[in-house]
Order: C-alpha cells, then structure tokens, then sequence
C-alpha cells in the first residue's frame, strides 16, 4: 500500500508543479513500475497501453459521442426543448428556471455532454430569464446545475469512459442512467422552487399557456425525439452496438444540422476540430490513467485496501459512502474526469469485492461528477457559464448554485440508499 | 528562430493537422453509418472495423499536437494562484518543457516499437495493410507534439492567444 501512496503523492507533487495530469499519471505510472519490476517491462507496458489505445474500436465510441453532442449543439435543438418545458412549466413561481432543468434533461438525451449542455442552454435559456426579470443567481443557477443532466442521462460521455475501463456494458449503464437522471431533474426543479419561495422576486411567474400552444411546442420536438430514438431504441433494441449507435447518432445530428440550414462549411471544419481536440485531451488522460492503474494494479492496493477495510469491520454501505465523500472532496479541487480516471484503478475492485453492481456503482460515480462540475472553487460548469456570460459576476454564480448542490447531494444519498432505482431498468436490458 | 516564426510554424502544423484529425472523425462517423445501414439491408463495408481503428490512430495522434500547442491539457487549476508574476510564467515554461521531454521521448519508444513492428511484418487481418506503417504515423504525431511544446518553451503561442507573460 506504501508504494501506491508513494505514487499517488507524486501525481499530486508535479500537479502542483502545473504538469499536466495525463503527464503526471503517465510518468509516475511508467517510473514507479519500473522501479518495482524494472524499466524493460515498463517500456513494454507504455508500448501495449499506447497501441491499444490507438488502436481501439471500442474507444472510437467516445469520439463519436462527442460529435454527436456538438451537432446537437448546432443543430437547435435545445431552443425547441425549451420552447416546449417554458409551454408546460412557465406560469410558476421560477418556471423558467424549472423549464432550463427540463430542457437540460431533454437535451442529454441527445447529447453526451455537461459542458456542452450548459454552454448551449446559456444562449437560450438566460436571455429569456433576465426578460422576465430573473436573478442573476437563479438563472445561471438552473443552467450549470440543469447542464449536469448532460452526463446523467444517456448518451454520456463520462459512462462511457467509466464502461471501457471496467469493462462494464455501456448500454446497460445508459439504461441504469436513466431513472436517476429523471430523479435528479425532478429534484432539481425542487431546488428552483424552493428558491423561487424564499425569495420570490428572484423568478417571477410568465403567462400561462392554452393546451393549443403547448401542443404546438410539444410537436416542434420531434426532432430530438426521433434522434434519441435512434440511438437508445438501436442498442436496446439489439440492432446495433454502442459504438455503431455513437456513429449513426452522429450521422443523424448531422443530418439535423445540415437540414435546418444551420451548419456551414467552416463551422462543420470548427466543429470537427474542436471534437477531435476534445477526444485527444481525453485519450492522453486515459493513457496517462491506464499506465497508473498497471502500476496500481502491481503493488496490489485493491487487495490491501480491501484488506484493510475489513480489518475495521466497516459496512459495506458505509464504504460506498466514504467513497462518494472523498469524491465529492475531491471533486472540489480537481477536474471530474481526471479524479475518476486516478480513482477508479482502486476504488472498482474494491467496490466489485465488496459485491456490489458496477451499474449502480457506476450511475453514482457520475453522480459525484455531476457534484464536481457545479462545486466551488474549480466547477467546469461554473466556469463555463462565466466566460459565456460576461456581465454575471462568479460570486453570483456560486451563490445561485448551491441549493443544487444540496438537491444532488441529496439524490446521490437516495441513489445509495435505494440502488434499485438505477438498477430497476436493468430488468428491460437483453 | 524567434517566437514569431516559431508560431507560424506552430499555426500552420496546427491547421495542417487540424484538416487531417477533422477528416478523420468525420470519415470514421461516415463509415460507421454506412458500415450500420450496409449489414442491415445491404453488404457490411469489407474490413469496417479496421478501417475504424486505423481512423482512430489518425484521429487521436493528430489530435495531439493540437492540444499541446492549444496549451489545452487538464491541469491542476487550483496551483495556478500559488504562482504570480515571473513564477507563472517560468512553471508554463517548465511543464511545456516537461511535456516536451515526456513527449519526445515516447515519440523516441515508438519509433523503436514500429520498427520491431514492422521488421516482424505484421499486417491486419482483414485489410492486410501493415501495422508498423501506422505505428511510425503515431511515433511522428507525437514528435509534433514535443514540437509544439518545444515552441511553447520557447515563447511562441498560437496566433491570436494570450502569451504566458500576461499571466498576473
């Protein structure tokens, strides 16, 4: 256990000295291995890692996933979906606000990503807020937290990278997504109004729509409807993989774009870029991370940590618990991806030992993501909504989010206490 | 070479790259698509998959080079307040310089790897198009990557980017 501690201080060491995290992973991983067996064999595990990263059908899911998200982007799709949850939730107290969660939730369904959910939400959710005289704090409350949704609900981008390092089934996890992504939707809107009640000047009430209108708005989504009916009703329905559903869904997003006129030349050329960009700075955590976990897997760590868990006679849960707190800590300070990458070489096996499903396991690990990317100090998702809003100050945007914290907190605690809620839809999975 | 010419070299290897990593995902998304629709009603693309993995080589090795010189890699952010001034500009020059070692010296493995590779001839199963040949692509990809931390070290920075030295 020394040696890994050892390794993992040193990670720590040369992020402190601004090394790049995949930099950091990689080099500890290839040295402390080599220092433990010797420096031929590292070579050699570097080359594997390296080669198979690159050449991996399975990994090409996570290009793809991201396209798709960035077509979706494009394409408009989210100001329909808000269009249609401002029909059905804008004459309440903060329905705008609630109408942003809902729109968030609908647009994860067709795109994979938090960031890219909160970014698109932004441009058409926030205007509309501040014209009916919204907080600062509220709105871009809803927008960062809503946009969490985007890696909760199926496709997601972070089950998937969780689901090729443990080799868990990524369709099944998408389904185990499921539920508690309509949980913590709900449970957000919870926050909203319980904001909207404490003060309610911070979202006033917009005018309420005929059933005429809402319909109208309803059929406007349909575009959304059919391309998360692709993907999802594909891979559950057995006619094509996940990577094969990534693809198609990219295609359609595509298509969506280029039919809606909203796509040219040079913005496809961005967009394309920007993925792949986006796909590398991921796949250089993830070579950086596997190098780590060999080196964690060789001291033998899972073991001794599940040795030492048993020494104290902790519950299991309490386990579970201990870990989604570390995260949640750690999430405060480091990009998302990059903790559960370093973590998950440990924690899994232990978790796996312990007996419990790697679904659920796995839906909770996004969980303490969502968390991350809206915690204080280094919240992407804050960040994000700053640089895209340059009139709302970050101490607004801290303060609005933090009932959503609570709200997510308390959805991961209802997630641990009752896993029956990611793993109900497993049932419905061949 | 000053920091000026070193990041025209950095922006053209940048657009250069950016055309090939670009074509590639959208060739592989294309593929897919077809691939999918050919083996439910038509003929499945003869060696789809390998097709696949050669495309992600490309994509993610171009890709490289992009972040490095994009100084997008994941970093601890919270260190970067410890560091004002001079500090802040000589830790960005040192971790570009790390990276560039690191960088330059798995492009160095690699080379070595394709070598032995293809030196054992080995071909894929279905396309029979030669492993090593792919391999020696990575090697050089990464060596654009060292490359453009190399320039990043030196002070060069894409075109229209704040420089380092602006860090307060």
């Amino acid at each position: 256990m020394t040696a890994c501690l050892l390794g993992f201080l040193a990670i720590f060491a040369l992020m402190a000295l601004r090394i790049p995290i995949a930099i950091s992973m990689g080099l500890v991983g290839y040295v402390g291995l080599g220092l433990l067996k010797n420096f031929d064999m590292s070579l050699a595990s570097v080359l594997e890692v390296v080669r198979s990263a690159g050449f991996s059908y399975t990994l090409s899911v996570v290009p793809l996933f991201i396209l798709m998200g960035n077509f979706t982007a494009r394409a408009g799709m989210a100001r329909e979906l808000f269009g249609l949850a401002c029909a059905f939730l804008g004459h309440r107290r903060g329905g705008l606000a609630m109408a942003t969660v809902g729109a968030c939730a609908g647009f994860g369904a067709v795109c994979g990503s938090s960031v890219a959910t909160a970014a698109t939400m932004a441009k058409v959710a926030y205007p509309a807020m501040k014209e009916l005289g919204y907080s600062d704090e509220l709105a871009t409350g809803s927008i960062s937290a809503g946009g969490t949704l985007g890696i909760l609900i199926p496709p997601s981008t972070v089950m998937v990278i969780y689901g090729l390092m443990t080799e868990t089934s990524i369709g099944k996890l998408f389904a185990a997504g499921m539920l508690p992504g309509i949980l913590m939707t709900v449970l957000m809107c919870g926050a909203v109004a319980w904001t909207a009640w404490r003060d309610p000047k911070a979202g006033a009430a917009s005018e309420r729509q005929t059933w005429l209108q809402r319909l109208a708005a309803l059929r406007a989504v349909w575009g959304v409807v059919v391309l998360f009916g692709l993907v999802m009703g594909g891979i559950y329905g057995g006619l094509f993989t996940a990577t094969e559903g990534a693809g198609f869904g990219a295609f359609g997003a595509f298509a969506f774009a280029v039919g809606r006129r909203q796509l040219s030349t040079r913005e496809l050329g961005a967009i394309l870029v920007e993925s792949s960009r986006t796909t590398a700075m991921l796949f250089a955590i993830l070579i950086g991370a596997l190098m780590f976990g060999n080196y964690v897997n060789f001291t033998g760590m899972p073991d001794q940590l599940k040795t030492f868990v048993s020494q104290f006679g902790v519950h299991p849960i309490g386990v579970i618990v201990a870990i989604c707190v570390i995260y949640v800590l750690l999430g405060t300070a480091m990009e998302e991806l990059s903790m559960i990458l370093l973590t998950v070489p440990v924690f899994f096996p232990l978790v796996m030992q312990l007996g419990f499903d790697p679904h659920w396991f796995g839906v909770l690990i996004v969980c303490v993501v969502m968390i991350g990317l809206i915690s204080p100090p280094v919240g992407m998702n804050l960040f994000v909504l700053t640089t895209l809003l340059p009139g709302v100050k970050l101490s607004s945007v801290f303060r609005g989010v933090s009932p959503f914290i609570w709200a997510q907190i308390l959805g991961l605690a209802l997630l641990i206490a009752f896993p029956g809620i990611s793993l109900i839809a497993l049932r419905f999975v061949k | 070479m000053s920091a000026g010419h070193l990041q025209r070299i950095g922006d053209l290897l940048g657009r250069g790259l950016g055309a090939l990593t670009g074509t590639a995902l959208f060739a592989m998304m294309l593929l897919t698509f077809v691939d999918v629709i050919g083996r439910k009603f038509f003929v499945a693309v003869p060696g789809a998959l390998e097709l696949s993995e050669m495309l992600m080589v490309v994509l993610l090795f171009s890709g490289m080079p992009l972040v490095a010189w994009h100084a997008e890699h994941v970093c601890f952010e919270l260190v970067d307040a410890m560091y004002k001034g001079r500090a802040a500009l000589w830790s960005v020059r040192f971790m570009d310089g790390a990276c560039a070692l690191t960088f330059g010296a798995l492009a160095w493995a690699v080379w070595g790897f394709a070598g032995r590779t293809m030196a054992e001839g080995e071909v894929s199963s279905r396309l029979h198009w030669p492993i090593g040949v792919f391999i020696y692509l990575m090697a050089a990809l990464l060596a654009c990557a060292c490359a453009m931390h190399v320039f990043r070290t030196c002070g060069a920075v894409p075109a229209g980017s704040a420089s380092p030295e602006v860090t307060p």
